[in-house]
């Protein structure tokens, strides 16, 4: 078993409490939630609010001639997703192959996308003052616009709307 | 937004788009059939009553006025004091449109549609206002109908039932937990047949043990008999209980599915638009008429159905009916009709649109076909009307020689097939010169669950509609036919095109192939071709699901199939495979000798690891090395398939839940059966001491998932086998 990897159920737990706080408080966005997972050698975010579902990956297939981003098609909680590998997606995964036992089911705009992931490293409030933008240099990061400074770590926080926009148009590096 | 707008939005939203879509409708009658005229205006005033009422209520100006300038300009004709005319007719149609634009910005909450609102209401203004004579109608307080119409027709006692309004999107929530239910239920069964298989086991042992037990042993024969009994009677519970789920899952679906059916007369409205445009772009004179008995569709099949039936009709006005002056000429009527039948035929929905117009020059086509490259000269002396007619449907095809707005940019009836065979159904043309022309689909009724065909190729399982599949044969490779790159087969006196489904899904061609291989005969858009394929599998009635919006535009792919274990399969598209045979170079191979099957069968080798992707990737990097692969998702699973199935050597992951990797290899070695085969872990935990921990618990070679290479692994596998790489 992946010790370090959160509960699942647990994440979703945490998710339903802070959205359900957000609501009532509707105070300044001082900070951003966001579920951190890792994947090919990367740790990237999520927004939290865009986090429907999480489960371990029981079944996976394949997609015929699929592009290399794609990990495949998942029947995971009541959704079929299109599971993604973000890190090749964006063209910053590390070489060597790597476990994806999970997958988090973001939603946006009554679409929803599978991420593989290989571990769920927690969910974490990052403040606003701790997140950098990326700049125009890269636009193969196009669909993580940003990076969030944890400690030593750095985080690429995804951005659904933009990733889904830029995945369509076949803009980014694995399309 | 006004508060009681917020707490009603989605009813009244819903309420203005039937609302706009009974407008548009009765509008169009009222246009094209004189005789019912009163009767349809007299329904455009009631709904236009209507929705004044609940928008003034509800403070949502604009379209109350929209609605009020609605009556107002139609006041004259209601009165019989003028005609109907067509300006009158699109400044309706341009209202009822404004009005499920303006919902919809309702919903968003921003100001779509309040310009079009706006704008159609000043339209229908200038209109009223134009008859001087006809004084404007004052707009009545909200509720209470204007002075001079009649009130609105309340229901009858007798008539009034309970309607509850549901969003479709709950719906669709419902029906996808439906669907996790009848997946679970597969999962209960599957769980069922593997407690038989237990029992089996033990059932063996129980008896072994009673026969050879001693006297002083007495006491465990016993013991072993309770448990064969309780597992008896749990592999029973497990089974009724997941034909129960069965039953509720498949009823509770069958439920959703009837609360999601619209009537097929909806799709009327907008082929009745498309027709009047696209007379107003050629200037040609057509009705459109629908002969339907009650069919009631899905939404979603409803939805899938109107873009290829309204191409339709606009290619029959644009291609098929005559102008007015020639059709008097030859004796039609100046107005052609456009008929669509609709016509539920058992499990099928049969659609026909048909015209009476000049019909299809054959001829014409195959000069087009030829000149635009589709098929050769030689290939198109071979065909005959049908497979002419079947042309229609290729990419880019037209036969019109000029660019207008409707025709001539080479996107042609392709649409159509694309759309049909999205919804697994097929379509055909048939034609009459001087007569007119007839376009025929045939379509399964539901969307939610078909007859599959489940067939193997590589790694991937993938899915057939069963309709398209004609026949099914077992091969001899010899009897293929090669010319050039492409393969055929003599059928009898016709000769099949045949399509290899590893070179469609862009697999690396096999050396050799089997001796024989299934065949499958398919047909689609009136044309046959033959698929070749390595397994068939089986056939299972599957829930169908669209394509994820990433695949989409995937050109193999039509849908995915939900199997009963939850594992989705993807549902070849037939447009795909047609067009595979006719254009995609065959594998090079030869077929296998007869010798080739007695040749030793390839090493086992046994993946464990509780990644899917892993031993996915391992599996294939393996089985193209000439290994036979087995997979586990632990080591659990992976003591049991060494028990059962002979195993050369195992790869396994150090991490994995119910029993790790050191575990697994602790269990094989003492278990005299496997204490001999290597073990090869493969982590990604490769520190010295794991490397350490590894090596003293036994495992033969110790490889790093960070450090991954196929070669290292190909070198490894075959060093600890014996085996020349």
């Amino acid at each position: 078993m992946k010790a370090a990897a959160p509960d699942v159920a647990e994440l979703l737990r945490k998710r339903a409490e802070r959205l359900a706080v957000r609501e009532r408080a509707a105070t300044a966005q001082e900070s951003e939630t966001v579920a951190i997972f890792s994947i090919g050698g990367q740790s990237f975010g999520l927004p939290l609010a865009d986090v429907v579902y999480a489960a371990r990956l029981q079944q996976l297939t394949a997609i015929p001639r699929g592009a290399p981003h794609y990990l495949g098609l998942a029947w995971i909680g009541g959704y079929l997703v299109t599971v993604l590998d973000v890190a090749t997606l964006l063209g910053v995964r590390e070489a060597g192959l790597r476990d994806v036992t999970i997958c988090m089911v973001g939603s946006r705009g009554g679409r929803q996308i599978g991420f593989g992931a290989e571990l769920l490293l927690g969910i974490e409030d990052v403040p606003a003052s701790q997140i950098v933008p990326l700049g125009s240099a890269s636009r193969r990061e196009a669909g993580a616009p940003r990076l969030a400074l944890l400690g030593a770590a750095h985080t690429r926080l995804l951005d659904l709307d933009l990733l889904l926009a830029r995945l369509d148009a076949g803009e980014l590096a694995g399309a | 937004m006004d508060e009681l707008l917020r707490q009603v939005l989605s009813v009244y939203v819903t309420e203005v788009q039937e609302q706009a879509q009974s407008i548009a409708s009765a509008l169009l009658s009222c246009e094209t059939g004189p005789s019912g005229a009163p009767a349809y205006l007299e329904e455009v005033f009631r709904q236009a009553h209507s929705l004044k009422g609940s928008s003034a209520s509800l403070g949502v100006s604009e379209l109350e006025q929209l609605a009020h300038a609605l009556e107002s300009a139609l006041s004259s004709v209601r009165r019989g004091q003028r005609p109907l005319s067509r300006e009158l007719v699109d400044a309706g149609l341009a209202a009822a449109d404004a009005a499920r634009l303006r919902s919809s910005g309702l919903t968003a909450q921003d100001d779509t549609g309040q310009r079009e609102a706006e704008e159609a209401t000043r339209r229908l203004l200038q209109l009223a206002l134009a008859d001087s004579a006809i004084p404007e109608v004052a707009p009545p307080p909200a509720g209470e109908p204007a002075a001079g119409e009649p009130s609105l027709p309340l229901p009858l006692a007798g008539e009034q039932k309970d309607y509850v309004r549901v969003a479709v999107s709950r719906l669709e929530r419902l029906d996808r937990d439906a669907s996790e239910l009848r997946v679970a239920s597969g999962r209960l069964t599957r769980y069922s047949v593997e407690a038989a298989k237990s029992l089996q086991v033990n059932n063996e042992l129980w008896q072994a043990v009673h026969k050879s037990a001693e006297p002083r042993t007495q006491e465990r024969p016993q013991q072993l008999y309770q448990l064969v009994r309780g597992l008896h009677t749990l592999r029973r519970e497990l089974k009724n209980e997941a034909e129960l789920l069965m039953v509720l899952a498949v009823r509770l679906e069958d439920e959703l599915r009837a609360m999601r059916l619209l009537p097929a007369s909806l799709i009327l409205e907008p082929l009745q638009r498309a027709a009047r445009e696209a007379c107003r772009v050629t200037g040609r004179e057509a009705q459109v008429v629908l002969l339907e008995e009650q069919v009631n569709l899905d939404r979603a099949l409803l939805e899938e159905l109107k873009n290829p039936l309204i191409h339709l009709v606009r290619n029959a006005v644009d291609h098929g009916i005559e102008a007015a002056e020639v059709r008097e000429a030859i004796g039609k009527p100046q107005r052609g009709t456009i008929t669509v039948k609709l016509e539920q035929r058992g499990e099928l929905l049969l659609i026909s649109v048909s015209d009476d117009g000049r019909g299809i020059d054959v001829e014409r086509v195959r000069e087009q076909a030829i000149s635009r490259g589709l098929i050769t000269a030689a290939q198109a002396e071979t065909l005959d009307e049908t497979g002419l007619l079947a042309l229609l449907f290729a990419p880019g095809f037209s036969t019109a020689e000029t660019v207008t707005e409707l025709s001539g940019r080479g996107v042609g009836l392709d649409v159509v097939q694309k759309a049909v065979s999205r919804l697994h159904g097929q379509v055909t043309i048939t034609s009459t010169v001087g007569m007119g022309a007839r376009t025929e689909m045939v379509l399964p009724l539901t969307v939610a669950a078909s007859n599959m065909l489940i067939i193997k190729e590589g790694d991937h399982t993938l899915a057939l509609p069963q309709a398209a599949v004609e026949n099914i044969m077992l091969v001899p490779i010899a009897e293929l036919i090669r010319v050039g790159t492409r393969l055929f087969l003599r059928d009898g006196d016709k000769t099949l095109t045949v399509a290899l489904l590893g070179g469609l899904l862009g697999l690396k061609a096999p050396g050799e192939l089997p001796p024989r291989l299934p065949l499958l005969v398919l047909r689609t858009a009136g044309a046959k071709v033959a698929l070749l394929c390595s397994q068939i599998l089986g056939e299972e009635e599957l829930i169908l699901r669209p394509l994820p919006p990433e695949l989409r535009e995937h050109e193999l792919l039509s849908a995915v199939a939900l199997s009963p274990s939850g594992a989705a399969l993807f549902v070849l598209s037939l447009p795909a495979i047609l067009q595979a045979a006719r254009t995609v170079d065959s594998m090079v191979f030869t077929a296998a000798p007869e010798a080739a099957k007695k040749a030793p069968a390839p090493p086992v080798v046994l993946v464990a690891d509780d990644s899917i992707t892993t031993r996915t990737l391992l599996r294939s990097v393996l089985e193209a090395g000439g290994y036979l692969v087995h997979t586990a998702a632990d080591g659990d699973e992976a003591l049991t398939l060494l028990r059962s199935e002979k195993v050369d050597l195992v790869v396994s992951d150090v991490r994995m839940p119910r029993l790790d990797g050191l575990g697994l290899l602790s269990r094989m070695r003492t278990d005299p059966r496997t204490r001999t085969v290597p073990v090869v872990l493969f982590s990604s935990l490769d520190s010295e001491e794991e490397r350490r921990r590894g090596e003293t618990a036994g495992a033969a070679a110790y490889l790093s998932k960070s450090a991954f290479e196929r070669g290292h692994l190909f070198e490894v596998v075959a060093r600890l086998l014996g085996r020349a790489q």
